[in-house]
Formats: structure tokens, C-alpha cells, sequence
């Protein structure tokens, strides 16, 4: 079946010992340029992510990509996954330099390596991290990190780019940096750019659609989608709505 | 016994021990790996048996090989019974077990990011387990390390498969059976004293190989 939607999940259901992460009857997103995920604590937000970026399966249910069925095996899963990057709540960054780290995904996905060097030394100039480059990754703080994972998921370039709570444990000076270079992203680029954040009152960005979960269902979906899109969106002012 | 008969003995106890060893790693890891974030039907049978055969006897080992490596047997045609080929197959098949085993374990207690992370950044399934394999080296080389300690100290299979020949089979386990059954005590127990000597010397160059990286 083909659609516009970027995204369709039918009855798709996420069980963990016995409790349920995820309960969505149906969720579609357009492909709006931001798709933001309200929801509180343990509202199953991160798992949802999880599923959208194809790294979690569902228990029950279907997703769909760009209208393509997700199979789930590992030779379908690849060409998805591609155009899809992550970027987790808790990054993980391998052993390794700064630099290498940041490269990695672009190397992966056949960035020649001297370009992708010189583009992650870009990123993280713009990110505020030019000093720690040939740093160990391993003697990062959590917001660096963050910077790092999220200079690492950019150079990937991908079609739809997924960050779970990018805006945590960043100070106001990082926060306004890593939106800054959001917002560079959503101009140049013409991915989409779907995120989570546990507060409608935190970092945002104008003419975001956004869904709100609770327990793991969808809350008040119609409302959700009916909000103004823009074709070009705009970082609201760091803690405004 | 003569430094240089000793020396001749260590060479082909390190010959076909290390050998055995890295062809088991060969085998054994992306095995490992495989089991340790793969899930599919009979993956946990299989990692019970992979445990079970940790304690695989050598001198089952060296039945086994003796009937398909002797003459009139399957693998008889290749001619390699009573030669270090035979005790090095002998070994690699008492390492393969201890080595998948462990890397499996070692897989699975890696932090479940890593999986997730290589993914999500476009790595195909070889490209993700080399980069697990990366993040767990330590543990990986502990294993295949103990994998080489399991099979540089047997003596069952050594015997069997590689009939104790004079500067052609004869290893360190070997050499300390016979003088111990000559009632050489002293020379079995001095060959003991080498051989751990030997295993040690191994595993600080190994150490000192990840310090300097």
C-alpha cells in the first residue's frame, strides 16, 4: 500500500514483563518537516521512538514506512533503517576519539573518511566542542555527549532524523546551540525531524505537529494533528512554548 | 633431557596449541557473537549445549577424532593421525566450546546501546558485530585466552591423536606423562614449572599489547 504518510502504526502493541509500554490504535504522520512527542515519564515515548527508528519490534501490529510495509527481517530492515538515525536519550559513544566517533556513521554509510573527519570537525565547532575532537569519548559529560551523539546522528544526513529528549541535560548555553544547528538542519535539509520532550513548555520549534502520549496511548490525537504547519520551521526562544 | 629436546617439545606444544587456538577464535567468535545478540528458534538450546561441552572430556575428544582420522575411518583417507594436524584439530575442538561460550557471555553483558547505536548509524550485520566485538575486546581476548589455557594443558587428546612421538608430537602434557611414568618426578614437575612459565609470559605480552593501544 503506498501513502503520503511518512509513518502509519496499526494497533501496535510493546509488552514488557507483563506491562504495556506501548498501546497505539493508530497513529499516522504526514510528512510535516517537525513532529514533536509530548508525554510524561514513562508515558512510552522512548519506546515509540525506539519502534519509529525500526530498533525496537513491536509485539502486535503494523508499521509502515513511506507506505511500505516493515517486515522486520534483517534484509528489509537495512534499506529502512538507512534512512533513519536515532539519537537516544542516553547516547552511547564507542571507545575511541571524539573525532572517530563523530565520523563513524558517515563512514558507515560510504562518506569517504577525510570528508567525513572534516565535516564532524564542523559539527562539533558549531556545537561548541572543537576542543575535545581528539579527546576520548569515554572522558565526556552527559551534555557533551549528547552534543557528540547528536553532531554523529547529523553527519549521518538521514531522511528522518529521530532524537529522544535532545534537549536534556543541556545547560542554556549547549540547549541554544544544539537548537541552533537544528534549526540549520531543517533549513538546508529536507528531512524530517521528530522528537520527544517530557514538557510542552521546554525548547520547540514553530509549526511542529505534535502527539501527546500518556500511558502509553495516544491523548487528545485529533487536537494533536490539527496544529499549523509550515513548510519552513523556526526554534522558539529556549524555555518559550 | 637435553635443553634443546625441551625447547623442541615447547616449540610443538606452542605450535599446535596456538595453532588450534586462533582457528578456534576464527570459528568461535562470530559464533559468539551471533548467539550473544542473536534470537531465533533453539538459541538458548544451543547456548546450553555450547556450555555443556566446556566440560567436553579431552580423552572423548581424542576417541572421537581417533575413529574419523584412523585408516579405515571417514576423514582416514587424509593421513594425519599421529601428527600435530591431528592434535591441533584434537584442540580446536575442545576451544570451540569455551571460546563461543564466553564470547557469547560477553556479548550479552554488553550494554544494550551498542547493538542499537551501530544500527541506528546504518551498520549492516558484519559492520555491527565488528563494532561489538570492538567494545567487548577485553573480554573477547580473556576468552580466547582461556580457550588456550584449556587446550595447552590437555593431555588426553595429545596423546591419542598425536601418540606421543619423539621431536614430532611430543608437547609439554605429554612429556610430563611420560617422565612421570618413568618415575622422573622431578624433571614432570620442572616441565610443569615451563609450561606455566610459558602461559604466563603469553598472557602478559597480551596485556601489555592492549596497555600500548
Amino acid at each position: 500500500m503506498m501513502d503520503d504518510n511518512i509513518y502509519k502504526l496499526d494497533r501496535v502493541k510493546r509488552l514488557a514483563c507483563n506491562r504495556v509500554l506501548l498501546d497505539i490504535i493508530g497513529l499516522e504522520i504526514a510528512p510535516d518537516r517537525v513532529v514533536r512527542i509530548i508525554g510524561d515519564n514513562g508515558s512510552g515515548k522512548t519506546t515509540l521512538l525506539k519502534i519509529l527508528a525500526l530498533l525496537d519490534r513491536p509485539d502486535t501490529g503494523h508499521v509502515y514506512v513511506s507506505g511500505t510495509l516493515v517486515e522486520w527481517k534483517w534484509s528489509k530492515l537495512r534499506p529502512l533503517r538507512n534512512k533513519i538515525t536515532l539519537l537516544e536519550q542516553f547516547p552511547f559513544c564507542f571507545k575511541g576519539k571524539v573525532i572517530d566517533n563523530v565520523s563513524l556513521g558517515a563512514r558507515i554509510r560510504g562518506m569517504p573518511k577525510k570528508e567525513a573527519k572534516r565535516k564532524a570537525i564542523s559539527l562539533l565547532e558549531e556545537l561548541g566542542l572543537h576542543e575535545k575532537t581528539n579527546q576520548d569519548a569515554g572522558g565526556l559529560s552527559g551534555g557533551e555527549l549528547k552534543r557528540v551523539a547528536l553532531a554523529r546522528a547529523l553527519l549521518c544526513d538521514p531522511h528522518i532524523l529521530i532524537l529522544d529528549e535532545p534537549f536534556s541535560e543541556l545547560d542554556e548555553k549547549s540547549g541554544a546551540l544544539v537548537t541552533g544547528v537544528l534549526e540549520r538542519y531543517l533549513t538546508t535539509k529536507k528531512g524530517i525531524f521528530i522528537y520527544s520532550t517530557h514538557s510542552e513548555n521546554s525548547y520547540g520549534f514553530t509549526g511542529e505537529r505534535r502527539i501527546f502520549l500518556s500511558g502509553g496511548r495516544l491523548v487528545n490525537k485529533n487536537e494533536s494533528i490539527c496544529l499549523p504547519v509550515k513548510p519552513a520551521s523556526r526554534p522558539m526562544v529556549p524555555g518559550g512554548t | 633431557m637435553l635443553a634443546a629436546e625441551i625447547l623442541n617439545i615447547l616449540s610443538v606444544s606452542l605450535k599446535v596449541s596456538l595453532s588450534a587456538t586462533l582457528a578456534a577464535a576464527l570459528v568461535s567468535v562470530p559464533i559468539g557473537i551471533g548467539l550473544g545478540w542473536g534470537r531465533f528458534p533453539g538459541r538458548n538450546t544451543l547456548v546450553t549445549v555450547l556450555k555443556t561441552l566446556m566440560a567436553l572430556p579431552t580423552v572423548v575428544v581424542g576417541l572421537l577424532l581417533y575413529g574419523l582420522f584412523s585408516r579405515l575411518g571417514p576423514l582416514g583417507f587424509l593421513k594425519i593421525l599421529y601428527t600435530p594436524a591431528a592434535m591441533a584439530a584434537g584442540q580446536f575442538v575442545l576451544a570451540l566450546p569455551i571460546i563461543s561460550s564466553l564470547t557469547c557471555s560477553a556479548i550479552e553483558g554488553l550494554d544494550p546501546r551498542v547493538r542499537r547505536t551501530a544500527l541506528t548509524l546504518g551498520a549492516s550485520r558484519f559492520q555491527a558485530a565488528l563494532l561489538g566485538a570492538r567494545e567487548a575486546k577485553l573480554t573477547l581476548l580473556a576468552a580466547i585466552a582461556a580457550g588456550f589455557g584449556r587446550v595447552v594443558t590437555e593431555v588426553g587428546s595429545a596423546i591419542m591423536l598425536g601418540g606421543n612421538i619423539k621431536d614430532y608430537t611430543r608437547t609439554m602434557t605429554t612429556a610430563i606423562t611420560l617422565e612421570t611414568a618413568k618415575g622422573e618426578f622431578e624433571l614432570g614437575i620442572y616441565l610443569g614449572f615451563i609450561l606455566l612459565a610459558v602461559a604466563l609470559g603469553l598472557n602478559l605480552a597480551v596485556a601489555k599489547g592492549l596497555e600500548s593501544r
